[in-house]
């Protein structure tokens, strides 16, 4: 049994209180909080039945496609996504909506749930799930469907050089269900001999690239593994944030984190959606909206590209039967 | 040679205006030293009820933070209360785990993840021994490296009251020093406002006030100089003339100075009324000492020439002495009423003295030629003193057989509270530049202008009044004196100096 539902209902408990701590006022009445908190409980429990059927039949009825989207790339910044989904609105033909979830695991439980059409996945989930997916297309990053995992330390830690040196130290993960950013440290250190859950004094998921690179400027880390293209990208949309962090280490080239489509999706929209992708580099919004995402653009979809992954997840499948 | 230094010789125009202006500026500094006494005390409260109430709500989340070991989710909601991004950091916040380790905090370079409450700074150490009940924020102000700071320490209890860890939160006194500096610099802005403000408009009320009082001062002052100047009979003590030399600065000293001197002119100007008083009847006297010597002459003519016939004729002796007799009384009663005239005391009127100056006054109508009309119908004496009604009716009578042309007449008339005395004359009407001031002193063609002047004098003096009406052929003087006024010996004396030829 999947726990998605249950997670999704935590998650919006704790994403509200959170919310309160910040924005409501000192004094803000308690009881009235825990109130609040106890109907969205209710409420989330009673949804997730219901909700889910009817998303999946507006799915089917193809009014609107729904594009799920992970902290792969960038996908905290609003105004791009609303243009993107603008732009392939015009493109496919059919209405574009995003929807961003915390992690990578409530994107993939919603795909394979028919709630979303498709999803900027990683890697390592379509290598997991895939038999219940469909490839769309990859991403070109510098022309190539290739990116890197960098092991990131403080921009002041000049002693540190390669993950061996992290005994001890604080670490970063991005998502459990990232590759760069945390199938590929993890297998490193195994291939290594070590044991990454005794290596670290302590670790941590900061659900998302970017919170990763946060995490190590701030010194709440003393190392975190990011995706090489967010954290590229990242250099030049916040250069400030990056310069307090410097690469140690890069891994090998692993296949770039995919756009997959849910199993059900009729192949005539698949199509459209395809050709959306694939010819985003031809007219000028796309290549627009391709510089924004720091891509060349989008290639057809190859599952090769992911034997990498598929080989580091057999790794860890090895060591835990 | 002004000595501005001392404040006692500081004008009244300044002192009070200057006071006014202290006393406001006072007040508001005292206001405001005040408000930012309160303020540091109102600060230091907020910042704890400040402190609890964050404590509070944040240790929610990080309960649940703490239960799934979620370091970023914690980390994020404490970063954002501290707003350690950008700027600096308005709190620390270090979160402690089951085993007293830094679960996370708002600075991770200085409370890493894992150090020992121990190691903390010694703030946190000090807010981390903090005994703390479940459910209460419990706080304390402690004296860090550089500055104090307030510290708040309260458990993290799950839902079951199952202790997670504590969160402790640390606000250096240094930005609420800061914002202590920000309160006092925009009092100091408020208050020099208000002192830029209080100032002239102090000063301005204190002009307002003064103004009257130095306008008193300048006027009281100008006239004592001005008499002093003017007047060659006052400026004679040597005193007022140094006095008026120092020229005191303080209009409080210059009124004194000035009422001084005034009340000096105004005993010297009373002195020199008596002596006038004196003068005048004197000099009555002298007016008629002509016509009274002309009335002793002829009685002793006759009688020098009746005991001439007598050494020859000594048969006339009976008649001679019945002659020499009524002579000598002519003469007695002549100089009886000179004598009476010269002498002042407190004695009520009587018909006699009426009948003395009939008699006074009767060679002079007779030499001028005037018909003297005389009605004076009261018997017995009337509560009024002899001797000032003497000298004021003898006044009237000399002024009016002066100015008469063929007659003139007196009569007098009692009321129940009043003696009226009329003196009329049928001379030419009193001249228009005397009509203004009639009973002013003046040196006039006729006589030594003091008459009617003194008695307006002695009629004022008696609490009565005169007044006259003056139209061709027909000048009349009327004076009311009220009866039963007799003043005691000791006034009498005095407004009436004792004097004897």
């Amino acid at each position: 049994m999947y726990l998605l539902p249950y997670r999704n209902t935590i998650e919006l408990i704790y994403r509200f209180n959170c919310f309160n701590l910040v924005t409501f006022p000192a004094g803000f009445d308690m009881k009235r909080r825990s109130f609040l908190t106890g109907t969205m409980q209710l409420a989330a429990l009673g949804l997730s039945g219901a909700h889910r059927i009817a998303l999946g039949q507006q799915a089917i009825g193809s009014r609107v496609l729904r594009f799920g989207t992970t902290p792969v790339f960038l996908d905290d910044q609003a105004g791009f996504l609303t243009r993107w989904a603008g732009y392939l609105s015009g493109a496919v033909g059919t209405k574009v909506e995003f929807n961003s979830r915390r992690s990578y695991r409530d994107i993939m439980g919603m795909l394979r749930n028919d709630e979303l059409d498709l999803a900027w996945i990683c890697g390592f989930p379509w290598v997991v799930h895939q038999s219940q997916l469909r490839g769309l297309c990859i991403p070109l990053y510098h022309n190539e469907p290739w990116y890197q995992s960098y092991l990131i330390v403080s921009a002041s830690d000049t002693q540190t050089a390669s993950p061996k040196d992290l005994r001890g130290k604080t670490f970063a993960y991005s998502d459990p269900d990232s590759n760069s950013g945390y199938l590929v440290p993890r297998t490193t250190l195994l291939k290594a001999g070590i044991d990454p859950d005794r290596y670290f004094a302590r670790s941590f998921f900061t659900w998302g690239h970017r919170n990763v690179v946060s995490a190590v400027a701030s010194g709440l880390a003393d190392a975190g593994a990011v995706d090489g293209y967010v954290w590229e990208t990242l250099k030049q949309v916040a250069p400030d944030l990056v310069a307090k962090t410097r690469v140690v280490w890069r891994s090998e080239s692993y296949g770039f984190p995919p756009l997959a489509v849910r199993a059900s999706l009729d192949s005539e929209t698949e199509l459209r959606l395809r050709n959306a992708f694939l010819n985003m580099h031809r007219d000028k919004d796309g290549r627009r909206l391709l510089v924004e995402l720091n891509l060349t653009g989008f290639a057809a979809f190859r599952p090769e590209v992911f034997d990498g992954i598929a080989r580091l997840t057999a790794i860890v499948n090895g060591r835990k039967p | 040679m002004p000595h501005w230094w001392k404040p006692s010789s500081w004008s009244y125009r300044v002192k009070v205006p200057l006071v006014i202006s202290l006393v406001a500026v006072t007040t508001a500094l005292a206001v405001s030293v005040a408000i930012a006494l309160s303020a540091r005390h109102w600060l230091q409260e907020d910042l704890r009820d400040h402190a609890g109430t964050v404590a509070e709500s944040l240790a929610r989340g990080l309960v649940v933070n703490i239960a799934r070991d979620d370091v970023w989710e914690a980390f994020e909601a404490v970063r954002a209360v501290a707003a350690a991004d950008g700027g600096a950091a308005r709190c620390e916040i270090v979160v402690l785990d089951k085993g007293d380790r830094v679960f996370v905090s708002s600075d991770p370079l200085r409370y890493r993840i894992g150090s020992l409450a121990q190691e903390l700074a010694p703030a946190f150490f000090q807010a981390a021994k903090l005994k703390t009940t479940p459910g209460k924020v419990a706080s304390a102000i402690v004296n860090g490296q550089s500055s104090p700071s307030t510290v708040v320490s309260t458990p993290l209890l799950s839902v079951d009251k199952e202790t997670m860890g504590r969160l402790l939160i640390s606000y250096s006194h240094a930005i609420f020093s800061q914002r202590y500096r920000d309160t006092i610099s925009a009092l100091a802005g408020i208050t020099s406002g208000l002192v830029v403000l209080l100032i002239p408009l102090g000063w301005y009320l204190g002009q307002r006030l003064t103004a009257p009082v130095s306008r008193v001062t300048d006027t009281l002052y100008r006239l004592g100089e001005e008499a002093a100047r003017h007047s060659t009979a006052y400026a004679v003590t040597s005193a007022v003339a140094s006095n008026a030399l120092a020229s005191p600065n303080s209009e409080l000293a210059r009124l004194e100075h000035s009422l001084n001197r005034l009340q000096q002119q105004l005993e010297e100007k009373e002195q020199l009324q008596h002596q006038f008083v004196a003068a005048d009847r004197l000099a009555a006297l002298g007016r008629m000492t002509s016509v009274v010597a002309h009335e002793i002459n002829n009685p002793l003519a006759g009688m020098l020439n009746a005991l001439s016939n007598l050494r020859k004729d000594p048969s006339l002796l009976q008649k001679t002495v019945s002659l020499l007799e009524r002579g000598l009384e002519q003469i007695r009663q002549t100089l009886s009423a000179l004598l009476i005239e010269t002498k002042t005391g407190n004695r009520p009127l009587s018909p006699e003295d009426i009948e003395d100056l009939r008699l006074l006054v009767n060679p002079q109508t007779q030499r001028k030629n005037v018909t003297l009309v005389w009605g004076y119908p009261i018997d017995g004496e009337l509560p009024v003193p002899a001797a000032p009604v003497r000298q004021i009716v003898l006044n009237l009578l000399l002024n009016a057989v002066q100015a008469s042309a063929t007659k003139i007449e007196f009569s007098a008339q009692t009321t129940p509270s009043e003696l009226i005395i009329r003196v009329m004359n049928d001379g030419t009407e009193i001249p228009q530049t005397r009509l203004e001031r009639p009973f002013e002193a003046n040196a006039g063609e006729h006589g030594h202008g003091l008459g009617l002047w003194a008695s307006h004098q002695l009629v004022t003096s008696l609490g009565g009044q005169i007044a006259f009406t003056s139209e061709v052929g027909r000048t009349m003087f009327v004076v009311h004196l009220p009866l039963h006024h007799l003043p005691k010996a000791g006034e009498a004396t005095q407004t009436h100096p004792e004097h004897s030829i």
